[in-house]
């Protein structure tokens, strides 16, 4: 009856079939999910074209300036005056930072309390500290750490730090010169 | 058919040739086969041709109108976006709901289920539609894509979405001059978008080729928010000064880009009902008025460009001109010899009549026509109007139009004219589009000399410090500029009441960047007994526009130089 190589044959062929049908089932399945992400991408399209619009309408100049003609009261805003604009170099000039204010600021209380530990033995180091804790309730620590300066100067002269400090400076006016 | 009946014929006729046993065969069922064959066949044919039949019927029947009705193609067109990119018009597609009525299961649970999505849904309206029996019925239209996948949610049957392309303009009326309309078939019918479909969309419309995503956006020389500034400071002045129109535009001095302009009255390019009205008209562009006294500029700058007349030269003001039957006067006269820059700023008619009398009168009309103030302007915008002069000048042309009447032009024209006299000399016409200051040099053509242009700064600087112009300065930005207050023709005459005002500003005068015009028609007073000439109306509205967009327009306040015209000694 059957021979081997017949059975052998059917058995390929209704693999075959089987494969068949299952890769264009699954090329049907994809092809389902191509359309559905198709439609999406459509779909998302026109949303973010609406999107667009929606935000270009709700950031009109002139709804925004209604709003804040309501808003007054809240917000507060006006239209900016000439001479609240002004360049970067129209800026009034901040002092330059010398070595002199480095130093001042080490003696602030606060900045550095190990450090500044070994310099309130020194009294004048013990006045600047002083001057500036009066100074902080004004808000300017960093300007009132400088002003004590010319009194404090020459004891501080004394201080390790300062040797450091001046190589520091040293190094830099060096590093320009190259 | 036939042939089978004579093969059956024909078989007969061999059984008789001889052949027993199938004759006999045919005797044992008694001859009904043949008769019981044909039976068969004429039975199945007359199911055929019945379906035949009835196919062919129902092709000739037209389909039952069931079904939306057919969709319009609309085109798709780039987006309108301003300078900085922010949208002026752009596609967008709405979906509309309808409803097959004859295809609805249940009228009630239809409307019940749609009633989640579209709370505003009338149920008595919707239920008796639904009832109709009718093919086709809009439920509602212009639907957001959320509330369409939430309907699609639903799963009711017998409803269907259209979508339908709509041009979408976000900034409503500020711009609509400018961007324009289209109509439904998505055309554009005026502004730009005519312009966009002059430039070839049109064409690639027709041959289908216009696909939304290959059309770049269209960009313009607008900013929106300048824009938004000069419609709102027009709409302003047009309310308090009870006036029937204004207008105003900003143009860059350097480029001839327009970065704002506005007409009012205007419309709602989203709703334009009223586009079609007489009064609403581009008159920036599109109207023609005779432009008074800021049409000294050119005839100042007429004379120092010829050579004959420096800032130093005098003019006798102190009696009024009399040509024909006309009396040429001055409105604020000082009766006495002015210089230059006090006929300048006192703008007086007598001063400018002898200044283009230097000139001559060919001379005088070959400079109108050489600033391009009497040409018909070209630029993007379809709507521009052609400025009107005398066919043949005589001498009372020249002077009338040395104080600005007897000549027509368009506010636009003048704003661009008073750009060459401000930005070196150099006419450059006015561009809807974005243009750099090196492609704009290669249009550009020199018109009048560099001193001329530094006479004219100065003058238009000292203007604003002590003559008509003071109401149009705003600190920071050294505004200088010159008024026109025109008598308008009512029944053939000049009227003393009805005027047309215009003032045109340059700024910073340092070195000027922006021309800023405004107009304003038929102004009224702001309140009784103040004056309605143009220092009191459209210097204000300068100034107004300049103090809130000079940030925005990169201007740099600088109060250093405040009182340069009066450091200058004259």
């Amino acid at each position: 009856m059957f021979r081997t190589s017949d059975i052998i044959l059917i058995a390929v062929m209704v693999s075959a079939a089987a494969m068949t049908y299952k890769i264009k089932r699954d090329a049907e399945v994809q092809q389902a999910a191509v359309y559905k992400i198709q439609a999406q991408i459509r779909t998302e399209e026109d949303t973010i074209d609406l999107l667009r619009a929606d935000w270009s309408l709700l950031t009109q100049p002139s709804r925004l300036q209604r709003l804040s003609d309501l808003y007054k009261d809240q917000l507060g805003l006006q239209t900016a005056d000439a001479r609240q604009i002004v360049r970067l170099d129209e800026l009034p000039e901040k002092p330059p930072l010398t070595i002199e204010d480095i130093m001042a600021d080490n003696g602030a209380p606060g900045v550095d309390k190990e450090k500044t530990a070994s310099i309130t033995k020194d009294k004048g180091a013990e006045k600047a500290k002083a001057a500036s804790k009066a100074k902080v309730g004004d808000k300017k620590p960093a300007v009132a750490a400088a002003k004590p300066k010319p009194a404090v100067k020459d004891k501080l002269a004394s201080n390790a730090r300062v040797a450091v400090a001046d190589k520091i400076a040293q190094q830099i006016e060096d590093g320009a010169d190259e | 058919m036939i042939g089978v009946l004579n093969k059956l014929l024909k078989r007969s006729r061999r059984g008789e040739d001889g052949s027993i046993v199938l004759d006999s065969a045919r005797k044992a069922t008694g001859g009904k086969t043949r008769t019981r064959v044909v039976m068969t066949m004429a039975v199945f044919l007359g199911i055929y041709v019945a379906i035949t039949g009835r196919l062919v019927w129902f092709g000739f029947q037209g389909p039952t109108d069931s079904g939306p009705p057919p969709s319009r193609v609309t085109a798709s067109r780039p987006d309108i976006v301003d300078r900085n990119g922010e949208v002026l018009a752009t596609d967008i597609k709405t979906s509309s709901l309808f409803a097959e009525p004859r295809h609805i299961v249940d009228a009630d649970e239809a409307i019940e289920k749609l009633a989640t999505v579209l709370p505003e849904i009338d149920y008595e309206q919707t239920y008796k539609k639904l009832k109709s029996g009718a093919g086709f019925v809009w439920l509602q239209r212009q639907l957001t894509p959320k509330q369409q996948s939430e309907i699609m949610q639903l799963g009711v049957p017998g409803i269907g979405f259209r979508t339908e392309k709509r041009r979408f303009y976000p900034a409503g009326e500020t711009a609509s001059y400018i961007v324009g309309l289209t109509n439904i078939d998505n055309q554009g019918i005026s502004g730009m978008e005519k312009y966009i479909d002059d430039q070839g969309l049109a064409d690639l419309q027709l041959s289908g080729l216009a696909v939304a995503r290959d059309l770049k956006p269209v960009k313009l020389s607008i900013d929106l928010r300048v824009q938004h500034i000069v419609r709102n400071e027009v709409a302003d002045a047009m309310q308090r000064y009870h006036a029937i129109a204004a207008g105003g535009v900003v143009l860059n001095v350097k480029t001839g880009e327009v970065v704002a302009m506005a007409s009012v009255p205007d419309f709602d390019p989203n709703n334009p009902y009223n586009a079609q009205d007489k009064d609403r008209l581009n008159r920036m562009s599109a109207g023609l008025y005779e432009m008074g006294s800021t049409f000294k500029s050119f005839t100042t700058a007429m004379a120092l460009d010829s050579g004959k007349v420096t800032l130093e030269s005098k003019f006798d003001a102190s009696r009024p001109i009399t040509i024909g039957r006309q009396t040429i006067r001055d409105f604020h006269g000082k009766g006495r010899v002015l210089s230059v820059p006090e006929v300048f700023i006192y703008s007086s008619n007598i001063g400018s009549a002898k200044e283009a009398d230097v000139v001559g009168i060919e001379g005088h009309r070959e400079f109108l026509h050489r600033l391009g103030v009497l040409e018909k302007m070209k630029t993007e915008l379809p709507e521009v109007a052609k400025p009107t002069e005398p066919k043949v000048w005589k001498k009372v042309h020249s002077i009338t139009a040395a104080f600005g009447h007897g000549v027509s032009t368009t506010p636009l024209q003048t704003a661009v004219g008073c750009a060459a006299l401000m930005n070196g000399g150099f006419l450059i016409e006015p561009t809807f589009l974005t243009r750099t200051a090196d492609q704009a040099m290669e249009v550009a053509k020199r018109v009048v000399s560099e001193k001329t242009v530094e006479g004219m700064r100065y003058l238009y600087t000292l203007n604003a410090e002590k003559g008509s112009g003071k109401n149009a300065r705003v600190p920071g930005y050294r505004v200088g500029g010159k008024t026109g207050t025109a008598e308008k023709v009512i029944n053939g005459r000049y009227s003393k009441d009805v005027r047309f005002n215009a003032f045109v500003a340059a700024f910073p005068m340092d070195d000027p960047q922006y021309i800023v015009l405004t107009i304003i028609d038929e102004p009224k007073p702001e309140m009784p007994g103040r004056g309605a000439t143009a220092g009191s109306n459209a210097a204000p509205m300068v100034a107004n526009i300049i103090r809130r967009s000079a940030p925005m327009l990169g201007v740099k306040p600088d109060f250093g130089q405040e009182n340069a015209a009066t450091l200058v000694s004259y």
